[in-house]
């Protein structure tokens, strides 16, 4: 799957070798952040705890040596005071110590050159957290934090300090940039082998991508056994399924191009059944009008009547079998359609309709010039079929009626019948098509077939007194524009 | 002076400078006095000191420290002390009292200055530009570190009580020398003999400081007794120890660590100078 064959400026088309990989990359950042967030932050209330801890125990005992000295308001013992417990602090980095009285005058300060004696401590001392709510900001590398100093409950001074927290601050960035490096480690190897496990599993989709065909409307292809997946695994199922399915196809096309055939044999038998009646009942008349010419040969009124009831009974003869004939033959040869064919027609379920003593109406509308855009043997057959199939409707007695109308660029076809109306699996079967099952109904499936193969459309709807109209609409220039 | 068998071994032991075992020690200790004004509590110097003392005195010795020379001096006048290394302001003020048992000499001189220093960056060169100055005194008690300044001051017709506009103790002279290289304070009165001596040892706090004016020379701070005390034999004993101290390799290593020559019987006319201090100070009372 080449990935040029992708637009991407649209994630949404991307190919699922890289969308997945990417997802999972995605998730996992989003899990990384979430969980280093959490672990950032835990770190940090440690480290603010520890560093709380710490600085407690620290300024408890500072303020405690510097009791007495802050009490006598002693600078000199203040100062040494300061200056030894800052260069004791132990683990604690403590930059500055400063001495004051209850009044923030600085009393001494370990370093006096910043913290003059006598000067009132700068304001961001005196507003110095005490330690319980001393607590890290990134990225201040140093704090200020402060304790009273009281004696005998009374308070009598501050101590102030300023540590330095930039060794804390340095774990809190290694403990991130741990955490960065770890993490995006992590989402590139996960990401990269997501990348090649799906697009192992893609190239089997691929496989069968190509196989069922693209956009070029291609038809379905089985896939050889070379391409099969190496192990028994679900692609292979897949595959073998999809290989059955291809063979069930083109056995059913097969099935409809056999079915699509009897139609055209089931229309002929009915035909021919009609047919020897049509020919068997002149036929008696013949042989009457032959004897009659036998008996009379010299009786010249005789001889001219019978002459002309054999002429007019052949003729009537010879129009059947050769409506017939252009039926049988119509596989074979073709010709533009014209309003003779609709007497043909007429012709040949003339005697169905008068076995059970039927009706019928015939109304066209519309002129050779126009009919003669359309194949005379496919319209032939679908009036036909529907012809047949409204008789049989109709039952004894019934009316069925023909209508062609000219609708601009289609001929409109109303076959209608007073029938019960057309049962839901045969209306289905003529508009949608679900298999047949047996011969039963073949003759609307191939009414439907062939309609769709002339861009046709078929609408079924109740006729207004009872009965059914099945409407045929065919686009005069269906496809190329060709006179059929 | 009877010339007893201790007496004999304990002068001989010190002429040569041998180390023999402690003795008589269930006899009443000798108990010394010093402050951290003048020494600081060097724990060699302190060992040294006791060990060559007891050598000497074939006596157990005891250091006292206290913090101040006023507590020094009163537990030496109250009898709790048989001896002790004062300055010579409370030597004189007690000289009723107390008498001089020797006199250390520095630069082969029982003599030493007050130094004013200030912050070695300031451009100050003489007392009037401190004005407004934090001062760092040593100890109300001593010479070079207060008295000297306060005179120096009323002899100048300044206003002792506001020409520095801040002033304190720091009961110590290599404190105030401290004091003033923090910045602690902007400037201080401090023995020149210490000042000096730890220029030779911290270079480097030293030179954070320099000296604006130097004094005339006074009596080196004293070993001072009780006056009744002068002549019982131990007393005479310590008097000889001192005295001997530079002709013995023992005592040489505490006077190298002290920076001193050695020590001198002293004359009561080297307080001189201190005592015209006293009385332009007292004049001003």
């Amino acid at each position: 799957m080449l990935l040029s064959e992708h637009s991407w400026a649209r994630p949404g088309v991307w190919p699922l070798t890289v969308r997945v990989p990417l997802i999972v990359a995605l998730l996992l950042i989003f899990v990384a952040a979430i969980a280093s967030e959490r672990v950032l932050s835990r770190f940090s209330s440690i480290q603010d705890e520890n560093l709380r801890g710490v600085a407690s125990v620290y300024l408890d005992s500072v303020s405690l040596a510097l009791e007495p000295f802050i009490l006598r308001q002693d600078i000199w013992g203040t100062f040494d005071t300061v200056d030894r417990a800052r260069n004791a602090a132990g683990d604690l980095p403590v930059l500055a110590l400063v001495a004051t009285d209850a009044n923030n005058q600085i009393i001494a300060a370990n370093d006096p050159l910043r913290f003059p004696t006598g000067t009132t401590a700068p304001s961001d001392l005196i507003a110095a957290p005490v330690v319980r709510d001393l607590s890290l900001r990134y990225p201040e590398t140093t704090v200020w934090t402060q304790e009273d100093v009281v004696y005998q409950g009374q308070l009598i001074g501050h101590v102030m300090t300023e540590i330095d927290v930039g060794g804390y601050l340095a774990q809190r960035r290694n403990a991130l940039w741990s955490l960065i490096v770890g993490n995006t480690l992590a989402t590139v190897f996960l990401a990269g082998a997501g990348y090649l496990l799906i697009r192992r599993m893609m190239r089997h989709v691929h496989v069968l991508s190509q196989f069922m065909g693209g956009h070029d409307g291609a038809g379905l292809e089985e896939i050889p056994a070379s391409a099969f997946p190496a192990q028994r695994t679900e692609f292979a199922i897949l595959f073998d399924r999809y290989n059955r399915l291809v063979r069930a196809e083109e056995e059913r096309h097969e099935i409809a191009q056999r079915l699509s055939d009897q139609a055209q044999l089931v229309s002929l038998g009915r035909l021919s059944s009609t047919l020897a009646h049509e020919i068997n009942n002149p036929l008696g008349g013949l042989l009457n009008a032959v004897d009659t010419l036998r008996k009379y040969p010299d009786r010249q009124d005789v001889v001219e009547a019978s002459v002309e009831l054999l002429f007019r009974g052949l003729n009537n003869l010879r129009d059947v079998s050769k409506a017939t004939l252009d039926f049988a033959r119509s596989g074979a040869r073709d010709h533009a359609l014209s309003s003779v064919d609709f007497d043909d027609l007429r012709l040949l379920i003339e005697p169905e309709l008068a076995r059970l003593n039927q009706t019928f109406a015939m109304k066209l509308s519309v002129d050779d010039a126009a009919l003669r855009w359309l194949s005379s043997t496919k319209v032939r057959q679908i009036v036909l079929n529907l012809l047949l199939n409204g008789s049989a409707a109709a039952g004894e007695g019934g009316a069925i009626g023909l209508e062609l109308t000219n609708e601009g660029e289609t001929l409109r076809i109303d076959v209608s019948d007073t029938g019960p109306g057309l049962p839901e699996t045969a209306r289905l079967r003529l508009t949608v098509g679900p298999a047949p099952t047996g011969s039963a109904g073949v003759g609307l499936r191939s009414v439907r077939e062939i309609t769709q193969s002339l861009a046709g459309h078929i609408s079924v709807a109740d006729a207004p007194g009872g009965g059914t109209i099945i409407t045929v609409r065919l686009p005069f220039r269906p496809q190329n524009g060709r006179p059929a | 002076m009877p010339m007893n068998r201790r007496r004999f071994l304990t002068s001989a032991t010190v002429a040569a400078g041998f180390s023999i075992p402690a003795i008589a020690v269930s006899e009443e200790p000798v108990r010394f006095g010093l402050t951290p004004v003048f020494l600081t509590n060097d724990q060699i110097l302190v060992d040294g000191l006791r060990a060559y003392l007891t050598l000497a005195l074939s006596r157990p010795v005891e250091l006292v420290f206290r913090r101040t020379y006023a507590e020094i001096t009163a537990l030496l006048i109250a009898g709790d002390l048989d001896a002790a290394w004062i300055c010579g302001y409370p030597y004189l003020r007690n000289q009723d009292r107390l008498a001089l048992l020797s006199v250390p000499l520095w630069n082969q001189e029982p003599l030493y200055q007050s130094y004013l220093i200030a912050g070695a960056d300031r451009e100050a060169s003489n007392l009037s530009q401190l004005a407004g100055d934090v001062h760092a005194f040593s100890d109300p008690d001593s010479n070079s570190g207060f008295i000297v300044m306060q005179s120096e001051l009323v002899a100048r017709n300044l206003d002792r009580d506001t020409f520095f506009e801040r002033s304190f103790f720091t009961y110590g002279h290599r404190n105030v020398l401290r004091a003033v290289a923090t910045g602690l304070a902007q400037s201080g009165s401090i023995d020149g003999y210490v000042w000096e001596a730890v220029s030779a040892t911290e270079p480097h706090l030293a030179a954070q400081t320099k000296v604006v004016w130097k004094s005339e020379w006074f009596g080196f701070p004293p070993i001072a007794c009780r006056r009744s005390q002068l002549q019982t034999e131990w007393v005479q004993s310590l008097q000889t120890a001192l005295i001997n101290m530079s002709n013995t390799d023992d005592g040489l290593a505490i006077l190298r660590l002290l920076q001193l020559d050695g020590f001198s019987i002293g004359s009561d006319d080297l307080f001189d100078g201190i005592r015209r201090r006293i009385q332009v100070l007292d004049a001003a009372i």
